[in-house]
């Protein structure tokens, strides 16, 4: 999988996890993610997470990686240093930083149980990739 | 919080998560990924933090705010990656805690 539709498939999955784990709070179907798992909540979208996950692949999340830190390299081949890059690269270098932190977490996590995998996505990958995806996806195709 | 307080809770933290990660049987691996990562989080928010104090002068409105959004960010994933190796060490010690 390209490291564009990793990310893709990380958006998606944050936004469909979060969108049913609202549902079954509200209606009181479960209080966490463990709860969640049991819910009818999870139930309607079991089929998308599990064909999303199945996708996730740890060598996914190192193709990603490895992509955003050349990216990185690059513009860092413009300037001496982080300190001297212009403001509009020193943003971009941000974007890639915060979302290379969000991997490296990730891959030193090493969480493979479904309710943590869930709660990683919805609460760490959604937010990071909604703040910087605009940013790093027209970078990383 | 000053730049000099900033960079000492940054370095309190990272000594925290590199002895919590020693004693709780973390992987060198995975403790010098984090480590260089919140390396280059800290140097990168030491940038964003020099453009932030100088955005009174002349930078757009707009950018000075991501500037200093940005630099939250940054401080915020150092919070980060030492939390992730802390739980790493505290579930290798037996969820005793580093």
């Amino acid at each position: 999988m390209g490291v564009a539709d990793t990310i893709e498939a990380l958006l998606q999955l944050g936004i469909s996890a979060k969108d049913a784990f609202t549902k079954a709070q509200s209606n009181k179907t479960a209080t966490d993610w463990v709860t969640f798992l049991g819910s009818p909540e999870f139930a309607g979208i079991e089929d998308d997470v599990t064909n999303l996950v199945g996708k996730l692949t740890q060598g996914d999340l190192d193709a990603a990686l490895g992509a955003v830190r050349q990216k990185e390299a690059a513009l860092l081949a413009s300037a001496p240093s982080v300190a001297q890059l212009p403001n509009d690269k020193l943003l971009q270098y941000s974007d890639l930083l915060h979302t290379e932190s969000l991997l490296v977490n990730r891959k030193v996590a090493s969480v493979t149980a479904t309710a943590e995998a869930l709660s990683w996505v919805v609460n760490e990958a959604l937010p990071t990739l909604l703040t910087a995806a605009k940013m790093i996806l027209p970078l990383l195709l | 919080m000053s730049q000099a307080n900033e960079g000492a809770v940054a370095l309190g933290v990272v000594i925290t998560a590199l002895c919590a990660a020693c004693y709780g049987g973390v992987p060198a691996s995975d403790v010098k990924l984090e480590a260089t990562q919140i390396k280059k989080n800290v140097e990168t928010a030491q940038a964003l933090h020099a453009r932030c104090v100088d955005a009174g002068a002349g930078v757009a409105a707009g950018i000075a705010d991501a500037l200093c959004a940005a630099e939250m960010r940054a401080l915020a994933d150092i919070e980060q990656n030492a939390d992730t190796l802390l739980k790493k060490a505290g579930a290798a010690d037996g969820g005793g805690g580093g």
